[in-house]
């Protein structure tokens, strides 16, 4: 089962639903109402459900949400260091090689990602997830 | 279902919720409560907000 990922004025909530039986989908969205703190998703909640999508920040959003969600499940216990480094490792590889990022930025990607999300979030979104995760794994590295 | 307070007593709650067809896959092992119990401190730290309950719900 993958987990539906909250969204609009979901993310404002007091407390952290989290719905998976996949532990990867867990750590991600355990990380989204700390993302709210930062204000890099003020544009992203909608008053409703017909008025579009505002997801310029989003590619910060999600790779923040990937990355940190990596770094609790290793603070966590969840997985070892090795298993951590490894992601990471992997990730980073990957990404080197896509060579999708040479002609489309991560941004323009974000306009028809967003208006695909509203039916099918998880498919449309999973370049979109590492490539963001990418960039913070290369800062903090 | 079975629940598994994180922070019995504690406010805001903590807890992991699981839902099953079979009794066997409600047990959880106490190693991963006590990893869960870690990430909620760790969630916690990160965001410097100690004021969001947790629910994390499994079905399995």
């Amino acid at each position: 089962m993958k987990a539906r990922r909250p969204r609009g004025r979901t993310h404002a909530s007091s407390t952290r639903v989290l719905a998976c039986s996949n532990r990867d989908c867990f750590l991600t969205n355990f990380h989204i109402p700390g993302t709210d703190n930062t204000g890099a998703l003020a544009a992203w909640p909608l008053p409703d459900f017909q008025a579009p999508m505002k997801g310029e920040l989003l590619w910060v959003y999600e790779g923040l949400t990937e990355y940190l969600g990596t770094v609790l499940s290793a603070r966590s216990g969840l997985t070892t260091p090795q298993q951590t480094r490894d992601y990471i490792a992997l990730t980073a590889s990957t990404m080197a090689h896509r060579a999708g990022r040479r002609w489309r930025s991560l941004q323009k990607n974000n306009a028809k990602n967003m208006h695909a999300a509203r039916f099918c979030i998880f498919r449309r979104q999973n370049g979109l997830l590492t490539g963001g995760a990418s960039i913070f794994i290369r800062r903090a590295s | 279902m079975r629940v598994y307070p994180l922070n019995p007593g504690g406010k805001p709650p903590h807890e992991v919720d699981v839902a099953s067809d079979d009794a066997w896959a409600l047990d959880i092992s106490p190693a991963l409560i006590d990893n869960y119990k870690q990430l909620v401190a760790e969630a916690d730290a990160l965001y410097h907000r100690t004021t969001i309950a947790t629910i994390i719900f499994f079905s399995r």
